[in-house]
């Protein structure tokens, strides 16, 4: 409780030097907007953001979904074939490697400026955590639980269902809360590629106009997509834990 | 990333390499004889020889991209660490920075390039910069991790046998937290990268980012194809390389977790 004081405390001290330093006419306004001209663009231009806010939530939550969705059917091919893992494995480590964001444009030749071609690329950058998780957590059952499974004569699926996937969803969940941050980021930089409409479009075309203001008031929006989505993923990760009644190993990236 | 299953063979993977060439060759031959489109999706020869004509022009691309990336990479690198350390040196600064850097990771950092083109202008100054921003967090949290995973018996060793608080830092703290910080420079390796080709994706006049704008305005599909994989071997190259300093480190300073 006293930590999470002091980290408010801390936050709003930031806040504060920030305001009083635009104040104190160290900063342009025009450079950096101070938080009350941000709030003040928040409260102006509700129907702007508010649409454009709706529209890049709704391509990062089902871009979201897509990624959990793929990454985890992949991930689980992938384990369960011995082949398929040796021949992709490797490529799938070689993309993690490359810069993915830069690989945008090609999205936009292949699918034109809509949203199918931003949530196609937020479902391309999103799910590769997913694969990895899953195929982490797959990889990591406790052999001891698995050889128990045998001798008790359990079914592949009674195998699936009661040991591997618990093993799993540590991992998986892990993997997805990274998702939840690239699917917004590759929102965004479609929006930023595409320059149709959306949060990312606002931030661009504000930019150019020089209102910092708007600017920030977009991206604290952008913030609490993501915060949004990744508390989701926590909340999920707390019923798990209450499910199965025992504290799992959390998340390497919480 | 845990297993045998994960690890990255050693030896050559012959079996991948040989999908990749069935992949390149049924590439090479749906486009030829489906007659896709050159706009859709170019022919493996046509990216190699757009590559070959543009190289003189890629290469001058690559040079601008490739040096904000490498340097941006290196600066963040350095101003992670010092930040992670001035941290967890000063319990003060520690509790006034650490709920900020917090605060920042859940920022979409990569949606605040076209402030920076405000504040900086287009060109180099505003894209090193960002680049530095977006790089330096995983370096800043992976170290301060690191740092506090010292064995606290090795810490009480040091202060039985007389080291003050900056020998325990120097000799106890900054070893183990070397993995940690090899696995953020790694991050912040792809994220360099990241950042210089969105800065340029956003404005510059410069740059394979700017390039690939530039050639999907004109429909130029072999030359995207020929500029990011440039842009990629680039990464990947500097990835490499820290994967390459890290066994270095290691071989040098001795297995330490």
């Amino acid at each position: 409780m006293k930590a999470a004081l002091t980290s408010a405390l801390a936050v709003l001290a930031m806040l504060l030097g920030w305001e009083a330093l635009v104040r104190g006419k160290a900063v342009s306004p025009d450079l950096l907007a101070p938080p009350s001209a941000v709030l003040e663009a928040l409260l102006r231009h509700p129907d702007i953001l508010l649409d454009q806010g709706l529209s890049t939530a709704r391509e990062t939550a089902l871009g979201f979904l897509l990624a959990c969705l793929f990454g985890a059917a992949l991930g689980a091919a992938l384990s369960s074939a011995a082949l398929l893992r040796r021949v992709a494995m490797p490529w799938v480590l070689a993309l993690q490697i490359v810069p993915k964001m830069a690989l945008a444009p090609l999205f936009v030749v292949w699918l034109g400026v809509g949203a199918p071609c931003r949530l196609a690329f937020a479902v391309f950058i999103a799910f590769f955590p997913v694969l990895i998780g899953t195929t982490a957590g797959l990889a990591g059952t406790d052999s001891g639980a698995l050889r128990l499974c045998r001798v008790l004569g359990a079914g592949w699926w009674q195998t699936v269902l009661r040991v591997r996937l618990p093993y799993a969803v540590p991992q998986l969940l892990a993997g997805m809360k990274t998702a939840a941050t690239m699917a917004l980021l590759g929102v965004v930089i479609g929006e930023f590629v595409t320059a149709q409409q959306g949060l990312g479009y606002v931030v661009m075309f504000a930019a150019s106009l020089g209102e910092t203001a708007l600017v920030l008031a977009a991206i604290t929006l952008l913030c609490g997509i993501g915060v949004a989505l990744y508390g989701g993923v926590l909340l999920l990760e707390l019923a798990f834990a209450r499910w199965y009644g025992a504290p799992m190993p959390a998340g390497e990236f919480g | 990333m845990s297993g045998a299953t994960l690890a990255a063979p050693a030896r050559l993977p012959w079996l991948p390499l040989a999908i990749g060439v069935l992949v390149l060759l049924a590439w090479d031959s749906a486009v030829r004889f489906a007659h896709v489109p050159q706009v859709l999706l170019p022919s493996p020869g046509s990216v190699a020889s757009s590559l070959w004509q543009a190289a003189p022009v890629l290469a001058r691309h690559a040079l601008a991209t490739g040096g904000a990336a490498c340097g941006a990479f290196l600066v963040a690198v350095a101003a992670g660490m010092v930040l992670a350390a001035v941290m967890m040196l000063s319990p003060l600064l520690n509790r006034l920075l650490y709920p900020n850097l917090l605060l920042f990771q859940l920022l979409p950092k990569v949606a605040l390039g076209p402030l920076f083109v405000v504040w900086l202008g287009i060109g180099l100054p505003s894209l090193f910069a960002f680049a530095v921003f977006v790089s330096v967090f995983p370096v800043a949290v992976g170290t301060l991790a690191g740092l506090r995973a010292a064995d606290p018996n090795q810490l009480r060793m040091c202060r039985a046998a007389g080291g003050n608080a900056w020998q325990a830092f120097w000799h106890v703290r900054l070893p183990t937290s070397m993995p940690y910080v090899f696995a953020g420079a790694k991050v912040a390796a792809t994220m360099a990268f990241t950042g210089a080709t969105v800065g340029e994706f956003i404005s510059a006049n410069a740059g394979l980012g700017y390039m690939v704008m530039q050639a999907q305005a004109r429909s130029d599909t072999p030359l995207i194809f020929a500029a990011l994989a440039v842009l990629c071997l680039l990464g990947a190259a500097l990835y490499g390389a820290v994967g390459l300093a890290e066994t270095a480190a290691r071989r040098r300073w001795g297995t330490r977790r």
